[in-house]
């Protein structure tokens, strides 16, 4: 229950500061702190054993019938999310105290953080797959109004939609996989899944579209874009949002799925490794090219998201147990870089590498914490961003078919990785020469020293990087959890280590740091591969490529179906009816056999003038004579009527002709002499075909239906019921006023809406003015 | 002396009792009209005659098995209640009309209420039959359809009053024309034979026609009755063609005896298959499914906004719940046929509704081409065939009738100062200007994209999961493409709202008692139901019982 209690908790602090915002000004960033505190409160008890030990499992049911069911499961894996995001969380919202100038809208802010805090830990606990997809969306959305944060800026809110359609399109990708995923395996459970396994086409379908959701999350290659984006954020939102949490949730579906589908599903490996191998080089490549320090770090953060996918999408063990150490090495010096670059830019006002200088010697201490981070984040010995990267070369090098290849992209990953860290360092912290910054270059003299307070979480986490660097236990003890949580007991056996003694992955750890240098300081090399790559069409371009095409496709193809016009709609709902029925149905109609064409010539004779009539009604100009033609069709129906024998129905149908033919001249005397002669939107010919083709449909199926006509009907049970239950002998009359009684208070009522419409109408004869409406 | 009561016929009134109540209100209101200012000499004997009635019930020993005695209790209250209204309210007729209109809406609610309870309710489930000559049916599809549809009009009264007396279209037919409209399309739902199911429809129909014509100085208002009109009794006209084929070959006018007609081994399956495109035609032209969606913009658009949203939420919940009974009561053994069909249709809609939507900047005229969308939705629950189907498009129905009056309700906010059309850019900044109005728009975007927690969100998970149940998995991932694309747009409208600057000239909301009521009640529906959806959600599943 106690997770419960920590996920509410998030919940109402989220309300409480969204109505408390104004009065609290900055200290509701504090106010909400307390939900990661909390949490955190939770993750140290757990930790010391004081909650039992293994998994926390709690059931809330939601909606069961649906099967939305809070099977909340906190493993190990849960755990080591739960440590990054309320630990990193708990530090950003210190930390956001004093990056922002007293606002109002404060309260706003601190509301969606804390909302996408706890989305985020609800994500990485529940076992239900609709839950998680819940989770996952929530995210985006409090992520969409965090980027768009400063909402003045176009730049910002662009990015921000850009970030929510990026990520939104690929959460009901993951939707879509989720449930494919879930119906093959039959239940909503994530561990039930896992557990089945399914590998029929649906699954396989799911897994696909599994990874792609996961993939724009992660911001994989070529999803990737809206990553660099998302850096109009304030920076607390891109260092806890866009480098710690949220951008690994993909990771966290991907880490789940991968050790239980990849051995199963044949392209599964091949594929997510691939995606991470091609996104850790692009990530790093770009990163090299970037001017602006958020910029740079995000695509560093590309890279190494591409870098932890490599290793935990292939599932083996002890590939896993080195994702899971990137993971948590990533959010240390990733988190502290953000955190540094931060508090340059809030000092200096720019985070231009080309306008700063000098900067290490205004603020020692975040430069200390940004050189530490980066030595981390390139693999320097003794930091904890070292034993991540022993670790996943000692793994890949281990892993049969395709290590090799694996271990291959990691060391270039690596060398463009100590390369950038290079770049960041000296772009923010150096005093430059002159020829190597802009004109318009920040003067030290001109930065302000920070505060402490705005410093110091980015030293914790500096210290907590140097600390498991050298004292491994505690994040071993971190990273076994995890892993045993994804692959089972077998990796418990795994730990992690500072020296592994000289071999293959130190030398190769050497040869990306050297070559990392290399790289840095001769980019004229480099430089010639990139006016190559700068040709490839941009992902984002396609993006905004595809976004205009779709606009425009919609535009064009409304214009056309939908122009308003009545005729052309009606035209619509007929030819429907006379194609949908389709031609197969129209083979070898039995029309009735001995069928009779005429009995008498009178009957000829008056067909033929119902027929002319028809004709005229639709050739001549002049209204009133369309009117009287149309009346000439009507009461020839009627003689037809007396012709068969039907002398009441001829009568009925005499009555209405006359009372429509008197409403249609009292309505004619309002309008023009003549039809209007508009121009149509489609063809004559075309009309003709439709109303004939409809007339002949209609005429064919009457006469089918005749044949057909061979079980009883109605007609023989009501003349048998009429004298006994109705006590009537006209069964006309019995039919209408008893057993079908209500029908007839139905239409009398259908007459009254009629007549009050009718009324609605003649009253108040009011021309419409020019503007088609009347003043207020 | 010869015993009267054999001559009686034996009616379960409890079956229509909420059309009862309405019909009631409705003559009330047409009396009062022709009466003007003597309206006290109607009221008067109405409400004593209602509450007499009332007593009755309450006092006379009943021989049907549902207890009479909340209905009496309600009339007696409904009756005093006339009187007492008549007398606070006589400076202000259209107040009076409106309250009038709401108390038999109200009453009608509270009627179904007891229909579920009382009357339908056996153990934890529905018990389906039918009265009249089996031309009624009483059953779950009814109950929840009556739900759906009473709702809709107590939210549409108050929401829309201010709305319609600004634009000077208030007229004392209004209300009754309302009342019958929703009376017919909570019969549509109950209707049990083909008979009555066409007059319930030309009821609702033509009462709409009137309806969406009644801003009768504005020209779009009355381009869009006569297309309406024309289009409507064009379908009208193919659907009755339909019901007489599938008599001819079947027999039969009731649904489950064309079922049986239809089973029958020598039955003309080529006629009873174009009866089955026929009826399509008609029903789809009213539930507005691709290619039969042509009107729809048009009249969204011309119509007064609050009948735009009592026609989009009231009738797509009738004209589905015809269809249902239609489809998977009556033409069930063509379900090979019909099935693929009508899957191809949905996914159109949702295609066709989603991409059109994407261009549009008026913002009626988008809300217009996503409830065609929306349409494709409710349509996979249909197609599925099940039970599970079936309780998913009613719930998916009453979702998308909450959540399109407030989205609409929000529009009226607007469009009561801005006496035109209102354009996406109209929204810019809202979210500043008028943060409440923002957030209750929102939230019904929100919903409408079916983003969790919401209403939406429950509904859209109905369907697909009954889908996936059905092994309709194409239907359902174009469904969730197309819930892409919608959210597109949806979150379209709410960027305007909070992340641009307002215009200098943008128009300010106007609010009103009852639109605060309705709006209120419609928002806090969303968000509560979307959190605990279980309260309804089980009825639905537990409704999915129809009379065969």
């Amino acid at each position: 229950m106690a997770v419960v209690a920590v996920l509410v908790l998030h919940g109402l602090l989220a309300l409480a500061a969204g109505l408390s915002g104004r009065r609290l000004g900055r200290r509701v960033l504090l106010l909400v702190a307390c939900g990661p505190l909390a949490a955190v409160v939770l993750l140290v008890a757990h930790a010391l054993g004081l909650l039992g030990s293994g998994a926390l499992a709690t059931s809330v049911s939601w909606v069961p019938s649906i099967g939305l069911q809070f099977d909340l499961v906190l493993d190990g894996f849960g755990i080591l999310f739960w440590w990054l995001i309320a630990g990193i969380g708990l530090l950003v919202m210190v930390y956001a105290t004093r990056y922002f100038a007293p606002r109002d809208d404060l309260g706003l802010f601190a509301s969606m953080l804390v909302l996408f805090a706890g989305a985020m830990l609800l994500l990485t606990s529940t076992d239900n797959v609709l839950v998680l997809f819940v989770a996952w969306e929530l995210t985006s959305i409090t992520s969409y109004l965090l980027i768009g944060f400063d909402d003045h800026r176009a730049e910002a809110r662009a990015s921000a939609l850009q970030a929510l359609l990026v990520t939104g399109a690929g959460g009901l990708a993951l939707l879509g996989g989720l449930l494919l995923v879930a119906g093959s395996a039959g239940t909503t459970s994530l561990t039930g899944i896992l557990v089945v396994a399914p590998t029929d086409p649906a699954a396989q379908a799911g897994f696909a579209l599994v990874v792609l959701g996961a993939a724009t999350k992660s911001a994989q290659v070529p999803v990737h874009f809206w990553l660099p984006g998302a850096m109009s954020a304030p920076t607390p939102v891109s260092a806890y949002l866009h480098s710690a949490t949220m951008v690994k949730a993909g990771i966290y579906v991907l880490a789940r799925f991968a050790p239980a589908i990849g051995p199963v599903v044949g392209w599964w490996a091949p594929v997510v490794v691939g995606l991470g191998g091609v996104t850790m080089l692009l990530g790093g490549w770009r990163a090299l090219r970037a001017t602006d320090l958020k910029e740079l770090l995000a695509y560093g953060t590309v890279s190494q998201l591409g870098f932890i996918v490599l290793l935990v999408g292939h599932g083996d063990p002890e590939l896993v147990h080195a994702g899971a150490t990137l993971l948590l090495a990533h959010a240390l010096f990733k988190a502290t870089l953000f955190l540094a670059v931060g508090v340059i830019d809030h000092q200096a006002g720019t985070r231009d590498l080309r306008r700063l200088t000098g900067i290490a010697r205004r603020m020692p201490t975040t430069a200390l914490a940004l050189l530490v981070a980066a030595a981390s984040m390139a693999g320097v010995i003794p930091l904890f961003g070292f034993i991540a990267k022993e670790a996943a070369l000692e793994s890949t090098l281990h892993v049969g078919f395709g290590g090799p290849a694996m271990t291959a992209v990691v060391v270039v990953g690596s060398v463009l990785t100590a390369a950038y860290a290079l770049r960041l360092v000296w772009g923010s912290l150096a005093t430059k020469g002159p020829d190597e910054v802009d004109d318009d270059v920040v003067e030290p003299r001109e930065v302000a020293r920070p505060a402490p307070g705005f410093e110091g979480p980015a030293v914790v986490l500096t210290i907590l990087t140097v600390a498991f660097g050298v004292w491994v236990a505690p994040a071993d003890a971190l990273v076994v959890g995890a892993t045993t949580a994804l692959v089972g007991p077998e990796a418990a056996d795994i730990h992690l280590r500072l020296w592994h003694g000289f071999g293959l992955p130190l030398l190769l750890s050497s040869v990306a740091l050297v070559g990392g240098w290399v790289v840095w300081r001769w980019p004229g090399s480099v430089r010639r591969v990139a006016v190559v790559t700068a040709r490839v069409p941009d992902m984002e371009d396609v993006y905004r490529g595809s976004l205009r095409g779709l606009l425009a496709w919609a535009d064009r193809i409304t214009a056309v179906v939908q122009p308003g016009s009545l005729p052309l709609y009606g035209a619509v709902v007929l030819s429907t009816v006379l194609l949908l029925p389709g031609v197969a149905v129209l083979r070898n109609l039995a029309l009735p056999e001995g069928l009779v064409v005429a009995e008498s010539g009178l009957q000829v004779a008056i067909t033929a003038i119902v027929v002319g009539a028809a004709i005229g009604a639709a050739r001549v100009r002049r209204r009133l004579s369309a009117v009287l033609l149309l009346g000439a069709v009507g009461y020839g129906m009627a003689v037809l009527f007396v012709v068969q024998g039907a002398p009441d129905l001829a009568l009925t149908q005499l009555l209405v002709e006359t009372l429509s033919l008197a409403m249609f001249v009292l309505v004619l005397r309002r309008l023009p002499e003549r039809f209007e002669s508009t121009p149509w939107r489609f063809g004559r010919p075309l009309r003709v075909v439709v109303s004939l083709g409809t007339g002949i449909f209609v005429a064919v199926f009457t006469l089918v239906a005749a044949a057909a006509n061979r079980q009883g009907t109605a007609a023989a049970d009501f003349l048998e019921r009429s004298l006994p239950e109705g006590g009537g002998r006209n069964v006309v009359n019995v039919i209408l006023t008893d057993f079908r009684a209500l029908d007839t208070l139905g239409e009398i009522t259908v007459l009254v809406v009629a007549a009050i419409g009718i009324a609605l109408m003649v009253r108040t004869p009011v021309e419409p003015d020019e503007r088609g409406e009347v003043g207020p | 002396m010869t015993d009267l009561t054999q001559f009686l016929p034996d009616i379960a009134w409890s079956s229509v009792a909420p059309e009862i109540a309405m019909t009631v209100a409705v003559v009330v209101l047409l009396l009062m009209t022709v009466a003007g200012r003597r309206r006290m000499w109607v009221a008067t004997p109405m409400g004593l005659a209602i509450a007499g009635v009332g007593v009755a019930l309450l006092v006379v020993e009943s021989t049907s098995p549902a207890d009479p005695s909340l209905p009496g209790l309600l009339a007696i209250v409904a009756g005093v209640a006339l009187v007492a209204l008549t007398f606070g309210l006589a400076g202000v007729p259209r107040a009076l009309h409106a309250w009038i209109a709401g108390l038999g809406a109200g009453a009608a609610l509270v009627l179904t209420a007891w229909q579920i309870f009382d009357v339908a309710w056996t153990g934890s489930l529905f018990a389906a039959s039918t009265t009249m000559e089996g031309s009624v049916a009483m059953d779950g599809l009814a109950i929840f359809t009556r739900i759906t549809v009473y709702l809709s009009t107590l939210l549409v009264l108050p929401i829309g009053f201010a709305y319609v007396r600004d634009r000077n279209i208030h007229r004392p037919e209004f209300e009754p024309l309302l009342l019958l409209s929703a009376v017919g399309m909570a019969l549509l739902g109950a209707a049990n034979d083909v008979i009555t199911l066409f007059i319930a429809l030309e009821v609702l129909s033509i009462a709409l026609y009137v309806l969406t014509g009644s801003a009768r100085r504005d020209r779009r208002s009355q381009e869009a009755a006569v297309k309406y009109f024309v289009l409507g009794a064009v379908a009208s006209a193919i659907l009755l063609y339909g019901f007489a084929l599938s008599y001819i070959a079947t027999g039969s006018l009731e649904l489950p005896g064309i079922a049986l007609g239809m089973a029958d081994p020598g039955s003309p399956l080529r006629l009873l298959a174009v009866s089955m495109v026929l009826v399509l035609v008609g029903v789809g032209f009213k539930v507005a499914l691709v290619p039969f969606q042509l009107w729809v913009p048009d009249v969204y658009e011309g119509a007064p906004t609050n009948v735009t949203a009592f026609m989009g939420a009231a009738t797509k919940a009738a004209g589905f719940a015809a269809m249902l009974r239609l489809f998977v009561v009556a033409w069930a053994p063509l379900a090979d046929l019909w099935v693929p069909i009508v899957a191809v249709l949905a996914g159109l809609s949702m295609a066709y509704g989603a991409w059109a939507a994407l261009v549009q900047d008026d913002v009626k005229r988008l809300l217009a081409y996503s409830a065609v969308a929306h349409a494709g939705y409710a349509t996979i629950g249909i197609v599925s065939l099940s039970d599970a189907g079936l309780s998913a498009t009613m719930w998916y129905l009453f979702t998308y009738a909450i959540t399109s009056i407030t989205a609409l309700g929000g529009i009226i906010a607007i469009e009561r100062r801005n006496h035109r059309a209102v354009s996406i850019s109209d929204l810019n900044g809202l979210g500043r200007t008028s943060p409440a109005l923002a957030a209750v728009m929102s939230l019904a975007l929100l919903s409408l994209a079916g983003i969790p927690p919401t209403l939406g969100f429950e509904g859209k998970l109905g369907v697909f999961t009954a889908g996936m149940l059905s092994g309709l998995t194409w239907l359902v991932v174009l469904g969730v493409v197309t819930s892409v694309v919608s959210a597109f747009y949806y979150l379209r409208l709410m960027g305007a709202m909070f992340l641009t600057d307002p215009a200098p000239d943008a128009p300010v909301p106007a609010y009103s008692h009852g639109w605060n009521a309705g709006v209120t009640v419609a928002a806090g529906l969303i968000v509560y139901l979307g959190l605990q959806p279980s309260i309804l959600l089980d009825l639905a599943e537990r409704a999915a019982v129809l009379a065969r």
